[in-house]
């Protein structure tokens, strides 16, 4: 598994087609998971990348279920094991009054902390450039 | 040494401070370890924040003092520990700035300088100070003029410290990225 996170709009998802065209493999729509989406996931094509898992994260927050994520995550992971994680850095803020706002900002960065730990790598990417952390 | 630790929330920075701290202390045979914590612990979520810091350090060897106005507002170093070496640990930055304006009602510029004098103190006081920071400056949200001063000077305050630290590094999801000092955190 590999870890690919920044800011919102900095081209995240187009330097991962870029980085797997580069290896010979043109990523297709439906190797895609989108995280904000999870109704809408193909499961007949093995999934080469995870798109926005902040936004699945804010979906299981939201709806008050937050333990859901972690067995999701292990399992999608025990069975795609390459699978590229992309996710939204949101934790670079005023800590929200809300509390489901705060809660969903600490267990994205606490579900990262667990990624990046089993990561093979992890890159930041600002300005569509990347930047190796791990 | 100054070392100032920054990161997200929730990205694994206190933890990574206090190993530091742990690491530095061994590293030097220093036996003293001091655990100054400035947030105010009013508020549920303060609480289970504070709850969870405090489950992280057990067994670390920390001895505890809470001071929601840093070495401002008390001799920070236990009586009984006063004449041996020890390294200080102080979380939150951010929290310390919020206290110093929002209680203390002082206006940016003094709280800044605060700061900058109390870092000072804290390297006379101990062999190692690690002082804890948060990064807020990117959710993009414009706040009122109050929010907005806090968040400037928690910023000129960010500042000052990483130009005078030894070690500036900002933990990424438990991964540190050193702006600064890298080589002496390799040990």
């Amino acid at each position: 598994m590999e870890l690919v996170i920044g800011g919102c709009f900095q081209g995240k998802l187009a330097y991962v087609k870029e980085k797997l065209a580069e290896q010979g493999h043109i990523l297709q729509e439906a190797e895609i998971l989108e995280g904000g989406e999870m109704g809408a996931w193909n499961r007949e094509t093995p999934p080469r990348v995870l798109n926005a898992l902040h936004l699945l994260i804010r979906k299981y927050v939201m709806d008050g279920t937050p333990e859901e994520i972690s067995p999701l995550l292990e399992g999608l992971l025990a069975e795609h094991p390459d699978l590229i994680v992309i996710c939204d850095e949101v934790g670079c803020g005023i800590v929200p009054i809300d509390e489901r706002e705060r809660t969903y900002r600490e267990i994205v960065g606490r579900t990262l902390c667990g990624l990046a730990e089993r990561a093979k790598g992890m890159e930041r990417i600002t300005g569509g450039l990347p930047v190796k952390i791990k | 040494m100054l070392c100032l630790i920054t990161g997200a929330s929730g990205s694994g920075k206190s933890e990574y401070a206090e190993n530091l701290v742990c690491r530095l202390a061994q590293r030097e045979g220093i036996h003293q370890k001091v655990y100054m914590a400035t947030m105010e612990w009013e508020s549920g979520a303060a609480r289970e924040r504070i709850a969870r810091h405090r489950k992280q350090r057990a067994g670390k060897g920390f001895v505890t003092v809470e001071s929601l106005l840093g070495l401002r507002s008390r001799e920070i170093r236990p009586a009984a520990h006063r004449t041996e070496p020890a390294v200080l640990l102080l979380e939150c930055l951010s929290s310390l700035l919020a206290n110093l304006m929002f209680s203390e009602g002082m206006d940016r510029k003094a709280a800044v300088e605060e700061i900058l004098f109390q870092a000072k103190m804290a390297e006379k006081l101990y062999c190692h100070t690690v002082i804890v920071t948060d990064e807020i400056f990117s959710d993009g949200i414009e706040y009122g003029e109050d929010v907005r001063a806090y968040c400037q000077g928690l910023g000129l305050a960010n500042r000052a410290l990483a130009k005078a630290a030894d070690v500036f590094c900002e933990v990424v999801y438990s991964i540190p990225l050193y702006l600064k000092g890298e080589a002496v955190c390799r040990f």
